[in-house]
Formats: structure tokens, sequence, C-alpha cells
């Protein structure tokens, strides 16, 4: 199965803000209280999203950081909601009754909210903030209560894994269609922490084999056989311009800066983007190459285990070929790895 | 449900994407938001949606399928496709 080259892809990740109100342990975007100076402003980002909209672009995935800790959130939700399908990763701590039916007027189609445990004890670990489990829980009962769909999701680690049937069951009590468990990623903060939170495959494949979900509640998971080679369609930009493909990327790649070159200029000349893009890969399993149109799985853990853009997902256990994830080569460690 | 009295229209403020690498074609329904793709017998629906009646469009689809789909099939079809248009909030009947 071979998958389209997209002359304008349909969908775009935004990454708004590397701030947070909270500080997790487990973040990506090492995110910060207060935001530097070079991230995009309003004005730029709004013209970013008329951009977006007279090129095509459908569907819009804001994350961050937090975006609503963006003072200028609404505005820019404001501005897409009701031109592109709008949805919003959020801890959603910040996200009053008041907001969440503002929201829903603005347009905004699905929420996913971050919870890390299906205990207060648990996600505030991860948060390192005493009540965040309870404000992320009100922030999904108002998302929900106003009429946004809304899905929690969750990364597992060796912190969470015990606590995850009653996961799905506190996501199905609070009212949520989906619930997504999610692959760590060593990134950010995480892969500081990757000895305390990182789970042999085996203990991952495991766990998910053992979730015996609520009737209704549809349970997303991030590994093989959906742990597709999805660069192809990815388009994402971070919060200072950068186009890189994918959030799980933005420590590797950078494709060029909206500042300067129109994003489909990135898309469309840059060489290691439409390499990702055309999937060729060193092995992949051909059940899934077919099934799935995956190739080789997700290139960003491919890269960080194996310094090669062509290597196998070592998250995949039909194409692992014997990588302990659990350990981390000693580059990635570096503020900006490179092998 | 369908009438043949009705008179249908698209529902304003719709977007949609066409995606020819991937023989689709995407709409998004900021009312209720969205995401839904177009199999051909909807897409062939909205282009003839422009207020004519359901006997108008009835004609019309039937007309435009002849003689691929026997005039009763393409009736049924067109039937099905209308609902299912207006449930997902694409299609509206202006004089229901
Ligand atoms: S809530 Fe999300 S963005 Fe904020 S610090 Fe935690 S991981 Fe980072
Ligand atoms: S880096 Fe991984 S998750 Fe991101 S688009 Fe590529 S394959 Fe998909």
């Amino acid at each position: 199965m071979t998958q389209p080259y997209f002359e304008t892809p349909p969908k775009i990740t935004v990454s708004i803000t590397a701030t947070c109100n909270l500080q997790c342990k487990h973040c990506y975007a090492d995110c910060t209280d207060k935001p530097t100076t070079s991230e995009l402003t309003t004005s730029e980002w709004l013209a970013f999203i008329d951009y977006l909209v007279e090129n095509e672009f459908i569907q819009i995935y804001f994350e961050g950081g937090e975006p609503l800790h963006r003072p200028d959130f609404d505005t820019i939700l404001e501005s897409c909601g009701r031109r592109m399908m709008t949805l919003v990763r959020t801890h959603a701590t910040l996200l009053t009754s008041e907001r969440a039916k503002k929201w829903k007027a603005l347009g905004v189609g699905r929420l996913f909210v971050d919870l890390m445990g299906a205990t207060a004890k648990t996600h505030d670990y991860f948060t390192g903030s005493d009540g965040s489990f309870e404000k992320s829980c009100n922030g999904i009962r108002h998302a929900l209560a106003a009429g946004i769909p809304t899905d929690a999701v969750l990364i597992l680690t060796k912190r969470n894994v015990g606590e995850l049937q009653a996961y799905l069951e506190l996501a199905h009590e609070l009212g949520a269609q989906r619930a997504g468990i999610l692959r760590l990623y060593p990134l950010g903060r995480a892969k500081h922490h990757w000895k305390e939170f990182a789970l042999s495959l085996q203990e991952q494949v495991e766990a998910l084999a053992a979730l015996r979900p609520p009737a209704g509640l549809h349970v997303m998971r991030s590994w093989h056989p959906n742990d597709a080679n999805c660069c192809w369609q990815a388009a994402a930009v971070d919060p200072f311009g950068n186009s890189i493909g994918c959030m799980y990327l933005r420590e590797y790649v950078n494709y060029g800066n909206i500042r300067s070159v129109p994003f489909l200029d990135t898309w469309r000349n840059d060489a290691l983007y439409k390499k990702l893009r055309a999937g060729k890969v060193e092995k992949s399993c051909t059940q899934c190459d077919h099934n799935e149109g995956t190739r080789g799985g997700c290139r960003s853990t491919a890269y960080a285990y194996t310094g090669s853009w062509n290597a196998p997902d070592p998250f995949c256990s039909e194409l692992n070929e014997g990588v302990d994830i659990r350990v981390l080569p000693k580059w990635l460690l570096h503020d900006r790895p490179k092998p | 449900m369908f009438c043949r009295n009705g008179c249908y229209m698209t529902v304003p403020n719709l977007r949609f994407r066409p995606i020819p690498e991937m023989d689709d074609y995407v709409v998004f329904t900021p009312d209720n938001p969205n995401l839904y793709s177009l199999n051909q017998a909807a897409r062939l629906v909205l282009a003839f949606c422009d207020g004519r009646t359901g006997t108008a469009l009835e004609s019309a689809y039937c007309a435009a399928l002849d003689p691929l789909l026997p005039r009763r099939e393409a009736r049924a079809e067109l039937r099905k496709t209308i609902e299912d248009l207006e449930r997902k909030g694409i299609l509206r009947n202006t004089r229901p």
C-alpha cells in the first residue's frame, strides 16, 4: 500500500505555546511558566490561521505547553473555530464552566484532556501540583456539560501502569467517549526521568492486553499495529514558528520558520521533510504495511534509538530487534540531540 | 425524511476540502463541529442541491446515473443519501 503525496496537507498540529501553569516531570515541551520572547505573537498566529484556511486546511489541532496558559488563546480559537475542525489538547485545570461554554460557542470540536492516572496521588505526582487531578477532572466535566466531546489521555509509565483499568473506568464515569493510552516518548523532561518512567516493551504490551474497557468507552492506543508511520501526512508548527512535521520530532528536525518561509514551501521543498513523508524504511512488517499503510512504525522513536531515519521502530514488537527501550542512547540526553 | 416537495440546499458555512490524492472529499460542519468524508453518491447529490425540489432532484440524480443504475435503485440511493446528509447537518430542506 502506498500513501499519497499531498500537494497540501489537510490537517495541522500547532503547539501554541511552550508555557504552562504546571511543571510536569514528563513534559515533552520542557515548559516554563513565562514565555520566551520568541514565541509567535497573536497577530502572527492569526495571519497563519488565515493562511491555512486560504490553503484549504480543514483541521487544526492545538497543543502546548498548555494552550489555556496563553492569554490570547480564545482570540486564536475565535479565528479558526468556525473555519476548521478545531481540536485542543489541554490539562484543563484552567477550564471553568463559563470558559467551556464560550469554547463551545467558538466552535471547538473536541478536547483531549491529559490525566496521568486514575488517582490524585498519581496524577499530582507527575504534575507536581496538589489538586491538579481534581481540577482536570472538573475541566472534563465542564467541557462535557458544555457539549464539547472530550477524551481523556494518559501517557503510559511505570508509575501509572498499575491503575490502567481504573483509569478506563474513571474516564467512563466522567463521561468521556474515548480514552487514549499513549506511549512515552524520550523528549523534554521525560527523557531525563526515563529510568523512573519507562516500562519494557513486554510490560507495555501485557498492560494493554489486560485492559477491559467499560461498555461504550473506546480505547485508543499508540502501539503496534496502530503505531503507524504516519509521517506521510504530518504537519506541525512549534510555538516559535518552526515547521517540524510532528510534535514528536520537535527535538530533531526543523524544516524552516514560517516567519520567513511560507509553510507550504517547507512542505514542498525541505529534503528531510519529503524523505520522511515518502515512508521508505529498511524494514517493515508486511502485514501492517498492507493493513494500516504503515511502514516501520513511528519515525521519532526509530531515530531516537538508532540515529537513523530509516530504521524500524523499537516500540513495535514485530520490529523491536532486541532493543531494550528502557535504555536511552546517551546522545539523546544532550540539549540538541544529534547522534 | 425525503420530501418530494421539499427544497434542498446545503447548510450555510460548510467548508469542503477535496483530497484527490486519496479520492476523498471532506466536509467540515461548523454548527456541530465534525468532519465527514463524502462518498460519490453524496457528492453527486450535493452538486444538485441548489434549492431545487425533491422531485427535480430525483429526476436529475436518476438521469445522471442512467444507464449505470436502474431508476428504482437510483431513487433509493438518493433518499438514503439525503437522509444521511440531513442527519449530519450538511443538507437541509428549506420547505419542510
Ligand atoms: S501539563 Fe502538559 S504542557 Fe504542562 S507541564 Fe505538564 S506536560 Fe507540559
Ligand atoms: S513522528 Fe511518529 S507520530 Fe509523528 S508523524 Fe511521524 S510516525 Fe507519526
